[in-house]
């Protein structure tokens, strides 16, 4: 069997990609520091909601979102397209009234970091994403058995008694039947066809019968089309 | 509606003819009496004498000679009214004429003595009737004393006018007199066959009974004397049924008077009290638009009160308003504000942070001891708004804050043991009861060298004042000899109002007392 992990950047190092959408520039930085000094990786920080939807390739696992943000959109519009997107996020406010507090959440937050933020607040935000977020999947190679972020896969096609795992940095096969593997992946996945499963936060375009993520074509199946018209 | 003083004098006076025609003399008397008091007191001249004539008249027919008298002379000489004065003259003589019968030529003087000036009086203003009254009273009155041929041409002057003036009941009265005169004083049988058959077939039917009475009555004589009883009886029957007749009119026009005095009564009683509850309708009606008059005012009174207080609900929701939205302004900017404050606070760490990447390790530690104070600082800002400004906050509060940024940052290398009473304080003072905290701790983190550093605090009540005692149990500079943290420890005490501060320098202890 041959797996092709040599070009896959697992992320068995960190316990979460985590984005940062915080407008003030050195409030941002302090907090990517300490996300990385925590054992996350701050994947990217944003100065804008904007800026967000317009850059971001939705390869991260949760966010960390200032509810109010200098530009148009506001931290609570942002939110509400991560929930659409199935990704789990912390509101950072200065603010504390009530009003604000319950209009975010309604969006469901993980939790809240009040500045200024103190190291242990931020911690403990971080250890409940983490503790949220879907296991690792333990893939195994040559090198032995490594540890892969559900959310860096791309689709998972089935052939036979294998199942190939794309990535944005390859792929990787694994001897494994496509129903013993969807219960270990999170909710952004999404079965398309007898023989796929997508991840929707990587879904660049779809028509009636396949979708395209990252160049790939996948077929769609008559019997799942309406999930997919959901979304 | 109220009649006239003439009608009321009207309806008396002829009430009381009425009754006195019909033999009802008191009754008569009364009415008379009511219509002189009326004419008396609304200064009606002639109908005073009317009746006051009427009145010494009706007294002749009951006999009662002197008062009528009394009355006819009180009146007085009336030449501004001759029918008036002659009818008082002429009521007179025919008093005196029954009144005096013992003296008859007294009699003849006295009826003389008025009867002669008021013929004269009537025949000067041609009083028709009255003349034909006087003159057959003078006829009988001389018949009887001197010749009844003297009297024989005035009785038939006194038919002649009332013949002439259609009185035919008079005519027969008068003219029956003359055949008595006839019958007593000759024999001349066929002139007074005549006469008595012409006064019989006037008289007959026409229902004047005194006159019937009268005239058969006198027949009935004539025959009894001449012998001949049935035609004696035959008048005599005659006059009594005209008598009977006479009665019975009497009786049924007293009858009528009775009950016309009765209805008069009645609607009179009636009227009475028509006009009683006409009078206390309208007392009621007066009333009732006095009510309505003080309920319009009032409802009127209720309705201006109720602008009133609209209008000034009106105004009064209006500052309400006014208030509430610059409260609402003031709110949102102090919301704003702590927002901004926590903002920069967040800023100035942060950038603290960014410059503490590469300076040496002294400088990291006075930068982490300057973001300690920040933190400390802003910990306070936590709670000076929470929906609303709180002016004050609770120390327990606060200090919890700050013992739990403190707790992060010794990586449970420090354990702090606490005991608060309650006391909440201005936040523009806690803020520095917040700082001195922290100078502490940072002062315990820096020389307190122990593995496990424990740290006592308390703000505990006695009286009015509060105790406050923080100890780390480990040996510090004496107070002379301290760096500029236990100096900031001092100044910030004073300003906060401290009292009797104490540094034990063996075991790290600060104690003083302040107020609330």
């Amino acid at each position: 069997m041959t797996l092709a992990l040599a070009n896959t950047n697992f992320s068995f190092m960190h316990k979460a990609k985590i984005i940062i959408i915080e407008d003030e520039f050195f409030a941002a930085n302090h907090l990517k520091d300490l996300v990385n000094s925590l054992g996350f990786w701050a994947v990217d920080v944003y100065h804008s909601g904007e800026d967000f939807l317009n850059s971001t390739n939705w390869n991260f696992d949760a966010a960390i979102i200032d509810i109010f943000l200098s530009q148009k959109l506001n931290g609570l519009d942002v939110a509400y397209k991560m929930k659409e997107r199935k990704k789990p996020f912390v509101f950072l406010t200065a603010n504390q009234d009530s009003h604000t507090l319950k209009e975010a959440a309604r969006l469901q937050p993980i939790s809240y970091i009040s500045k200024p933020f103190k190291p242990n607040d931020v911690r403990a935000a971080l250890e409940i994403i983490a503790h949220q977020l879907p296991p690792m999947l333990e893939i195994r190679g040559a090198n032995g058995v490594e540890l892969l972020n559900p959310n860096d896969i791309l689709f998972v096609k089935s052939d036979g008694v294998y199942i190939q795992l794309y990535t944005l940095n390859g792929m990787v096969v694994q001897r494994k039947l496509l129903k013993d593997i969807i219960d270990q992946l999170p909710d952004c996945f999404l079965r398309v066809h007898r023989s796929y499963l997508v991840n929707i936060n990587f879904i660049e375009q779809r028509s009636a019968s396949y979708l395209t993520i990252k160049g790939h074509e996948i077929p769609v199946s008559r019997g799942f089309k309406d999930k997919l018209s959901l979304l | 509606m109220t009649s006239s003083p003439t009608d009321e004098f009207q309806k008396h006076y002829e009430q009381g003819k009425s009754y006195i025609s019909t033999s009802l003399y008191a009754e008569g008397i009364e009415s008379l009496n009511k219509a002189i008091a009326i004419a008396k007191a609304q200064d009606l001249k002639k109908e005073y004498l009317q009746a006051s004539i009427e009145l010494a008249e009706t007294m002749r027919k009951t006999g009662d000679f002197r008062r009528g008298i009394d009355v006819l002379l009180a009146l007085g000489n009336q030449p501004n009214h001759p029918f008036e004065e002659v009818r008082r003259q002429g009521r007179l003589a025919a008093i005196y004429h029954e009144y005096i019968k013992d003296d008859p030529k007294a009699q003849f003087d006295s009826v003389t003595y008025y009867l002669n000036p008021a013929i004269a009086l009537a025949t000067k203003n041609d009083f028709q009737t009255e003349i034909a009254s006087l003159k057959n009273e003078y006829g009988y009155l001389v018949s009887r004393y001197n010749d009844w041929q003297e009297g024989l041409p005035y009785h038939l002057e006194a038919a002649g006018i009332y013949f002439e003036n259609g009185d035919k009941q008079n005519y027969i009265g008068v003219m029956t007199k003359v055949l008595t005169l006839l019958i007593q004083n000759t024999q001349d049988h066929q002139k007074i066959d005549s006469l008595s058959e012409v006064l019989v077939a006037e008289a007959e039917g026409n229902g004047w009974y005194t006159a019937e009475r009268e005239l058969y009555g006198t027949l009935s004589k004539r025959f009894a004397a001449l012998g001949n009883m049935q035609a004696y009886h035959k008048w005599r029957t005659k006059s009594v049924e005209a008598m009977l007749n006479y009665a019975e009119a009497i009786h049924n026009r007293q009858l009528d008077n009775i009950r016309v005095s009765y209805e008069t009564e009645q609607f009179q009683n009636e009227a009475k009290t028509n006009a009683e509850a006409l009078n206390r309708q309208e007392a009621r009606n007066r009333e009732l638009v006095t009510y309505l008059s003080v309920v319009g005012l009032l409802l009127l009174l209720i309705a201006w009160l109720f602008f009133r207080e609209r209008q000034t609900k009106r105004v009064i929701n209006r500052v309400n308003k006014d208030l509430q939205t610059a409260n609402e302004k003031y709110q949102m900017l102090i919301v704003e504000s702590n927002h901004r404050i926590k903002n920069n606070l967040q800023m100035i760490i942060s950038m603290l942070e960014y410059t503490g990447k590469d300076v040496n390790p002294e400088n990291t530690r006075a930068l982490k001891r300057m973001s300690g104070k920040i933190h400390t600082i802003s910990a306070l800002h936590k709670h000076l708004y929470v929906d609303v400004h709180n002016p004050r906050v609770d120390l327990a509060t606060y200090f919890n804050e700050i013992i739990t940024l403190y707790t992060d940052l010794a990586n449970d290398s420090l354990q702090i043991h606490k005991n608060f009473d309650q006391v909440s304080i201005q936040s523009e003072r806690l803020v520095y009861f917040g700082l001195i905290f922290n100078e502490m701790l940072s002062n315990t983190l820096e020389h307190n060298k122990a593995q496990s550093k424990e740290v006592y605090i308390s703000a505990s009540r006695h009286e009015e004042a509060y105790h406050f005692e923080y100890r780390d149990g480990s040996e510090h500079l004496s107070i002379e000899n301290a760096g500029t943290g236990n100096l900031l420890i001092r100044q910030l005490i004073n300003r906060i109002g401290g009292q009797n501060m104490e540094f034990d320098p063996r075991i790290g202890q600060y104690k003083f007392q302040f107020y609330a």
